[in-house]
């Protein structure tokens, strides 16, 4: 049953380095754990001005972002039937869940009231926001659960639960997409409350449908960089139609997204706050997110390699969370003479959560059959990162 | 130097301060709710309605739910900070869990057994309100709740019973509404409150311009409608996808099925 296992069951010494070196990160994140919950949010620089900071823009926001390759894909698969996507639709799941759950703990993090975060549940406020983001988080991630179980269950070898879940895949892809489409949009629409308190380069009617757009562009080049480090660290070879589709609608999801962000901007008439205070912010997160990668893309031997492929995805996703913490951070306005920057706990806890995925992710991918093993297709020209490739075993 | 209008609001406020019960409130139109009013022209910063407010909310010193801002570097006057307990808060349709309340009879209240302690009502007041002792290891938000239990017992919130000068009066909203309407028509006075960020149930009335002191907000709407348009899109975005993601999936099922048809006669 499990063909997949065959390539990953040695033990070499990059997975035990690359794991000892998770596993210290989170050590640190422990300490910085400790140090949150013996002595409250006071340990944090968060203040009366900044009440919200790296935890809700990067863990919460930016890892909710980065899991839209899960509704993405399915959407493209069950849905649009475009089936030679299947094979990344399990992967992508997979972040999906692992991005939601990574963002339920930064919540468990933020929160002054942790314990209570069942009162979302219990005492209705459907007039709030908030209220939307909670439910879609806790509906959202049941779904990606329901999801992801069967390849799980299969594993454990509950063949029956399996394909009793498989057989909803459809209603459930429908449904994963209608809360994403909630969450991700409302994600931004939590600001819209706040418009004498966030900058214009930022405070715009449309956020709720900016962060929907920005976090469909970035879902492709998510799913592209997953795949090819995976295949780099099993020895996999490469779907090469498969990637570079990604990489030709992620250069037109960017360059929609783009397009609808400058010329809200413009619309706006926050032009004249284009290169005004705070405006480099903007730039760094643009060029990161949609001028340099799409700069990159219009190169054909650079939209063909993986290598390519590898660092302007990274770039999307950076720019994508630079997009989050300046919406929440950089454009708050705040009486004068106040700053913030997150210290050191705030990064720990940060690195640490960032760290658990991986860990989580990298389990998965070596005892569960996430990626299948017949990539035949191996015609890349130059992968450079393909130090040392095993060959699947079936083949 | 009190002159006879603004003597006799006083008056008038301390009356209404002192019959406006809970019960009698119970049941009022909008705006026939509480309210407080503030005079800039009256206050000294003496500091008294934050004592009175520490000690009525049993709060650390230099930790009130008002302050006054002294004057200082040029500026001659000292303001009042303090929840403005808007007619429809921006706080209260942020709280996820409905901690925050704005009673009928015009106090928005803090219910600090609900809150989860997400701190979005902080990021939604406009005016920079709510606060969190941070330094505790289980921090709650801290924010002036107009003393809602005195109110309710028909006595004036702490805070207007310790001013010497008679620089806050508490009472019905309309009746302080019409004695700061009374006194702009005799002087030249600016007026916070009447229709900022769509109403709110404490007004100030001043002689500089509120920018001067440092209240910058001009907004005259009340914020939560800026969340309520994507709300309400809810329904018709779950019921529009529905359709259109199963319609599409059957779509592409029955074409799917025909190519596959084509290729087995192929
Ligand atoms: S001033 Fe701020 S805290 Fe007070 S009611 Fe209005 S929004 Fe809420
Ligand atoms: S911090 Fe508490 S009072 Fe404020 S919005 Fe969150 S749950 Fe409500």
């Amino acid at each position: 049953m499990n063909t997949h296992q065959n390539y990953l069951t040695q033990t070499s010494w990059r997975y035990r380095a690359w794991m000892i070196f998770l596993v210290a990160i989170m050590v640190v994140g422990a300490y910085a754990t400790y140090l949150r919950f013996r002595y409250g949010l006071g340990v944090t620089n968060l203040s009366d001005a900044y009440p919200w900071g790296l935890w809700i823009a990067v863990d919460v926001m930016g890892g909710v972002a980065l899991a839209a390759g899960a509704f993405c894909m399915a959407l493209t698969v069950y849905l649009l039937k475009i089936e030679k996507y299947k094979s990344v639709v399990r992967p992508a799941i997979l972040t999906g869940l692992i991005g939601y759950l990574s963002a339920i703990l930064g919540i468990l993090f933020d929160l002054a009231q942790p314990h209570r975060i069942w009162h979302v549940m219990v005492f209705w406020q459907p007039q709030s926001v908030m209220f939307e983001v909670a439910w879609c988080v806790m509906l959202y991630t049941t779904v990606l659960i329901l999801e992801f179980a069967p390849t799980l269950l299969e594993r454990l070898g509950w063949s029956r639960i399996a394909s009793f879940l498989r057989s909803l895949t459809v209603p459930l892809v429908i449904a994963g997409v209608i809360l994403s489409t909630l969450h991700q949009s409302s994600l931004g629409g939590l600001l819209l409350i706040a418009p004498d308190n966030v900058h214009p380069l930022w405070y715009s009617p449309l956020l709720p449908v900016l962060f929907l757009l920005s976090a469909i562009a970035v879902a492709p080049f998510v799913v592209a960089v997953e795949s090819i480090l995976s295949s780099w660290a099993l020895g996999r070879g490469l779907e090469h139609h498969i990637l570079q589709g990604l990489g030709r609608a992620g250069a037109y999801l960017l360059v929609l997204y783009g397009g609808v962000r400058l010329g809200d901007l413009l619309l706006r008439g926050a032009g004249t706050a284009l290169f005004g205070e705070r405006s480099l912010f903007l730039w760094v997160e643009l060029t990161l997110m949609v001028f340099l990668p799409l700069l990159l893309l219009s190169f054909a031997a650079i939209r063909r390699s993986p290598a390519g492929l590898l660092v302007t995805g990274l770039l999307v996703a950076s720019g994508v969370v630079l997009y989050r913490y300046n919406a929440v951070v950089t454009a708050k306005i705040v009486p004068e003479g106040i700053a913030y920057f997150p210290n050191w706990v705030e990064f720990a806890i940060t690195a640490g959560i960032v760290a658990w995925g991986l860990w989580l992710y990298t389990l998965a991918v070596r005892h569960l059959p996430i990626f299948p093993p017949e990539a035949q297709q191996q015609e890349w020209p130059a992968f450079t990162l393909r130090l040392e490739r095993r060959v699947p075993v079936r083949h | 130097m009190a002159n006879p209008i603004s003597r006799r609001c006083f008056l008038a406020g301390l009356v209404v301060g002192a019959c406006s019960s809970g019960r009698l409130l119970e049941g009022r139109a909008a705006e026939q709710t509480v309210g407080m009013l503030y005079d800039v022209t009256r206050c000294i910063g003496c500091g008294l309605c934050e004592r009175a407010c520490e000690e009525q909310n049993q709060l650390p010193e230099g930790r009130a739910y008002v302050d006054v801002l002294r004057a200082e570097n040029g500026r001659e006057r000292c303001l009042r900070r303090a929840c403005m307990h808007c007619l429809d808060p921006a706080c209260v349709s942020a709280c996820p869990v409905g901690a925050l309340q704005k009673t009928p009879q015009g106090p928005v209240i803090y219910r600090r057994e609900l809150c989860i302690g997400c701190r979005y009502c902080m990021v939604a007041c406009p005016l920079g309100i709510p606060r969190l002792n941070w330094e505790e290891n289980s921090p709650y938000i801290q924010k002036c709740q107009m003393c809602a239990d005195r109110i309710a017992q028909g006595e004036p919130p702490a805070c207007v019973s310790a001013c010497p000068t008679g620089a806050l009066q508490f009472g019905l909203r309309a009746e302080l509404l019409k004695c700061a309407k009374e006194r702009l028509a005799e002087e030249k006075l600016y007026l916070f409150g009447e229709h900022e960020l769509g109403g709110t149930s404490v007004l100030y009335l001043s002689d500089v311009p509120f920018a001067d002191l440092g209240l910058h907000c001009q907004r005259q709407e009340p914020l939560p409608k800026f969340t309520a348009g994507m709300l309400q899109k809810v329904p018709w975005v779950v019921g529009a996808l529905a359709l259109g993601l199963s319609g599409l999936y059957f779509m592409r099922r029955r074409q799917k099925s025909g190519e596959d048809e084509d290729k087995d006669k192929d």
